[in-house]
């Protein structure tokens, strides 16, 4: 009995994981470099067999953030944001679309913690140690426990803990998207001037995106969703070129988000019935019940259709 | 030597090597936490492997295509205006996490594919049969 019990207690001591968090650990550092960090920096993004370089400037100076992200293909797009403003500049459409969003939720900023309910969807591991732009870097996989969800692989520079590299894959481990930083550089000093669009403001239209009433009842469901995603905001939104508001439901699980736009269809519109893509988010558009749904989300395109045709009236699915 | 004294002595065995391992592993352990990778050596550049597009990856039960071709990027979901797509895309990255998010606002700025035809067809071929 006395040797049985020996064997248990070695056993349990072996059973030990010797470094389980190591992946989130890499996480946590970077997500506090990335929160207290000014920099500056260019980089590629490569999807779909295209390659595009961009640049960067982000600056925090006492709690406040900007940033400005530029498209260096000569298009002249751009990105500002300003605290809370968003300003997205697309001459190529002449178009300027002002969005107000939540604060303290920068381009790349603190990450979740993948603790909790949300843990099962993800597997968090340190896979090793790479050179990488600005020497060793520790490699950290975020990898998706199912085919619902995208799985991403990052390199951590180790001595500045600020990602160098980023790629999203698929579950099968195929690389869908990859951001690599070409350069970067550390500056303190970013003046206001650098945060500046480029672009001809005069010639563009500007349509601004009001703030959604977030919290009401959603008068939308989805009936069915991917195991571990959950309705996090719900409400209206009063989106540019639409005359009636739409209700936007976003659902997540903690990691990838996806965006449900429910409307009525502008008199004598066709219908629109398809799939589209921007970089790694893609769409899906459909008709349930006589009203145009539009999802987009950073998942594959089939969880989009999983979800946009389970949608349903909320009263109806109360009333089941 | 009776069979019963041979089992406890090869059981014996295997309990002061695991002992051995669990004093080791104890030991090895405030290292690693220091510095997860400082024993890992650092490697050459990573193999590069080629970027794909965007696939759906098999989904146990009733989700649908297990095959999908998706259409070229920059392109809103069939005839939906691409300035009401990018409207779209700019409300949905304000609730991108942060992790993501960066990936979603450079696909917003990222020209569209000048190479996309812009009535490629949206395929998709089932392989289950449904």
């Amino acid at each position: 009995m006395t040797l049985c019990r020996a064997l248990a207690a070695c056993a349990m001591l072996i059973a030990v994981p010797a470094a389980a968090d190591d992946g989130q650990e890499w996480l946590n550092r970077m997500a506090g470099a990335l929160a207290g960090t000014s920099y500056v920096g260019e980089f590629v993004c490569e999807s779909a067999g295209r390659a595009e370089r961009l640049s960067i400037t982000h600056r925090v100076r006492d709690g406040a953030i900007a940033e400005r992200l530029v498209s260096l293909s000569g298009n002249g797009r751009e990105l500002v944001r300003e605290d809370d403003e968003v300003v997205v500049y697309l001459p190529d459409q002449k178009l300027a679309i002002i969005e107000r969003r939540p604060a303290q939720s920068d381009l790349m900023g603190a990450l979740p913690q993948f603790g909790g309910e949300f843990a099962p969807w993800y597997e968090v591991s340190l896979v090793g140690r790479e050179s990488a732009l600005l020497g060793p870097a520790a490699v950290v996989a975020v990898r998706p426990r199912d085919g619902y969800r995208f799985g991403y692989r990052l390199w951590i520079d180790e001595k500045t803990r600020m990602p160098v590299r980023s790629e999203l894959s698929d579950s099968a481990g195929r690389v869908i998207e990859r951001l690599r930083f070409t350069r970067l550089e550390f500056d303190d000093d970013i003046t206001d001037a650098a945060f500046e669009p480029a672009v001809d403001r005069s010639s563009l239209r500007w349509v601004r995106q009001a703030p959604q009433a977030v919290g009401e009842a959603p008068t939308w469901r989805a009936a069915r969703i991917p195991p571990g995603f959950r309705l996090s905001v719900s409400g209206l939104q009063a989106m540019a070129g639409t005359s009636a508001p739409v209700s936007h439901l976003v659902y997540s699980d903690g990691l990838a988000s996806v965006s449900v736009f429910i409307q009525l269809p502008k008199p004598g519109m066709t219908p629109v019935v398809g799939t589209g893509r921007s970089g790694v988010a893609s769409a899906f558009s459909t008709v349930v019940q006589g009203h145009q749904v539009t999802v987009v989300g950073e998942v594959p395109p089939d969880t989009l259709k999983y979800i946009a045709t389970g949608l349903r009236p909320a009263t109806q699915e109360q009333n089941r | 030597m009776s069979r019963s004294g041979a089992v406890l002595r090869a059981l014996g065995g295997v309990a002061v090597a695991a002992g051995v391992a669990a004093v080791a592993l104890l030991l090895a352990e405030p290292f690693s936490r220091q510095d997860p990778v400082a024993q890992v050596p650092v490697l050459a550049q990573v193999e590069y492997t080629p970027v794909e597009a965007v696939s759906s990856a098999p989904a146990a039960g009733e989700a649908p295509a297990r095959l999908y071709t998706t259409p070229p990027a920059g392109d809103g979901p069939g005839n939906l205006p691409a300035a009401e797509f990018a409207n779209y895309l700019v409300a949905h990255s304000s609730y991108a996490s942060p992790l993501v998010r960066r990936s979603v606002v450079a696909g917003l700025i990222v020209a569209p594919d000048p190479g996309a035809a812009q009535d490629a067809p949206v395929t998709e071929n089932r392989q289950d049969g449904q």
